[in-house]
């Protein structure tokens, strides 16, 4: 099985540690803990494809939301295959961050997978749609919308991820 | 510490082997954070030997507790082998990593105050615009509305009276203008209605050919007039509300051919890039606007009188094209120096990114 890695980014608080909490332990922790450096975790994925099932387990790199911009200048960043550029659709501030994370992770990274997406759906009453930053619709890209506390959404998330990671590679 | 031969595959050297690695077996697969890394890993024994450095790291997030670890790695030339030094980092103390969490929820409920006074701010914006507008309808209601109800009262009672004394010629004629004043007044509430929902209507952002969409208006007003009109400038694809960008060049170029008062003249359309919004400027060699009219055009009903206006002008365009702007966050002005020299240029700032 080949093992590629998945960045977490986006602004402080935005949910990726809850996201990838829900995932691999399947659970929503109300506590809030801040992530210190980055955690790691490992994600098997089986996709079925033209040629049988392909399996590929996602490293997903946890980062902590401090890091903005400068995560592109670590050394966490080098050798991604992937990264889930994360907003919190109350606070959209984080929403119009994304953007500008987008486009420096492309920098970085050349050809490299991303996905859009905004977490905390569940925060949303009855009725009410997402109201997504004009830059970000511009983007022309879609963007997820998840909910790490209910679920919505984050294992297709993180298969589409993977999906797109052996497209490439294929 | 760990050794590894060039192919990253734990092997015994010297020294004390921490105990989450299995000699025989690929390193990353017991250290994941290594995955993505062997481009950087090869190259150390092209270069000075390192180390790579990877702070700060819980290589399973999954486990409790969790293990925080620096990795070094290193390759040894002598031995030609890649060493790997692993530090414990110290985890954060209880204390700590309250502290930071309480940083963190700081950094989170200030950003959540701003966007909540932006909220405020943005509706108080809305709610300044809902004032003038009531202003504006009460004004509309109690002025405009009231002339040609003024007039068809008079009509009436002149009606009544030449009825009384059997001029049916007379009755003829007050019913006849007193269809006109009710056609007027139909006009104005239609005018009134489309005012009122140009503010309120809401459309989606989609993909406009602007080039497109003006030199076709261009062309359909070129067969109602003799006057020339012109597309020049940049005119660009761009996401933006259609049917508004529409309305507002579709009444500015009316107004333009409506009030120009020759057979012959130009109409010069033209855009050009003005940073955050496309700058739209609608030139006619017309009579001009007075000075005393260039803010009072855009009001609703208001017209510079010429004979025409009368006729055909219900009053509401620069209305509707300031009102829409409004609520899209563009303007508009004019220019214009008469009765001293011919011409308007009217200048439309349309903003390249609109919040729906």
């Amino acid at each position: 099985m080949i093992s590629r890695k998945l960045m977490l980014l986006g602004e402080i608080g935005v949910g990726k540690t809850s996201l990838i909490r829900r995932l691999v332990q399947g659970r929503f922790e109300t506590e809030y803990k801040s992530t210190f450096g980055v955690e790691l975790y490992r994600v098997p994925i089986t996709r079925a494809g033209p040629n049988g099932d392909q399996a590929i387990e996602l490293i997903v790199w946890d980062t902590d939301g401090n890091f903005g911009q400068r995560i592109f200048r670590h050394v966490y960043i080098k050798g991604a295959s992937a990264a889930l550029i994360i907003g919190d659709l109350k606070r959209r501030a984080t929403l119009e961050s994304m953007v500008a994370l987008a486009e420096s992770f492309q920098d970085a990274l050349p050809g490299r997978h991303f996905s859009f997406i905004a977490n905390k759906v569940d925060l949303l009453s009855e009725g009410e749609g997402a109201e997504l930053p004009a830059k970000l619709r511009e983007a022309r890209q879609p963007v997820l919308l998840t909910s790490a506390k209910t679920g919505a959404n984050v294992e297709d998330t993180f298969i589409q991820a993977a999906s797109s990671i052996l497209r490439r590679e294929s | 510490m760990v050794w590894t031969d060039r192919d990253l595959v734990v092997c015994r050297c010297f020294g004390p082997l921490v105990d989450f690695v299995a000699v025989g077996r690929p390193l990353a697969e017991s250290v994941i954070a290594l995955i993505g890394f062997e481009p950087e890993i090869a190259a150390l024994r092209a270069g000075d030997g390192g180390p790579l450095t990877i702070p700060n790291v819980i290589l399973d997030g999954h486990a409790e507790p969790s293990l925080r670890l620096s990795l070094d790695i290193y390759w040894v030339d002598s031995a030609q082998r890649h060493l790997m030094l692993v530090r414990s980092v110290r985890d954060v103390s209880a204390l700590e990593s309250e502290l930071r969490t309480q940083m963190r929820l700081r950094v989170i409920a200030e950003a959540e105050l701003v966007e909540k006074s932006e909220a405020i701010q943005r509706a108080n914006q809305e709610l300044a615009l809902i004032n003038r507008d009531l202003e504006e309808f009460a004004y509309v209601i109690s002025h405009d509305l009231k002339a040609p109800l003024r007039a068809l009262r008079y009509d009436a009672d002149d009606a009544d009276r030449a009825l009384a004394a059997g001029d049916v010629a007379t009755v003829g004629t007050k019913l006849v203008a007193m269809r006109g004043y009710q056609a007027r007044m139909r006009t104005m509430l239609d005018g009134l209605f489309e005012y009122a929902r140009a503010g309120r209507k809401i459309d989606t952002l989609e993909e406009i050919d602007t080039r497109t969409l003006v030199e076709s208006l261009a062309q359909g007003f070129a067969a109602t007039t003799s006057l020339s009109i012109e597309v020049e400038g940049c005119w660009p694809r761009m996401t933006t509300l259609g049917p508004p960008l529409e309305l507002v060049l579709r009444n500015l170029i009316d107004n333009a051919i409506k009030h120009h008062d020759l057979p012959r003249g130009r109409i010069l359309i033209s855009a050009r890039d003005a940073g955050d919004d496309l700058e739209i400027t609608v030139t006619d060699d017309g009579p001009g606007i007075p000075d005393d009219h260039h803010t009072a055009v855009f009001l609703p009903f208001r017209t510079v009188n010429d004979a025409r206006d009368a006729e055909d002008s219900s009053g509401m365009g620069l209305a509707l094209v300031r009102r829409t702007l409004d609520r899209i966050g563009g303007s508009i002005w004019l220019r214009s120096d008469a009765p001293h020299r011919r011409g308007t240029t009217f200048h439309v700032r349309w903003p390249r990114t609109i919040s729906v």
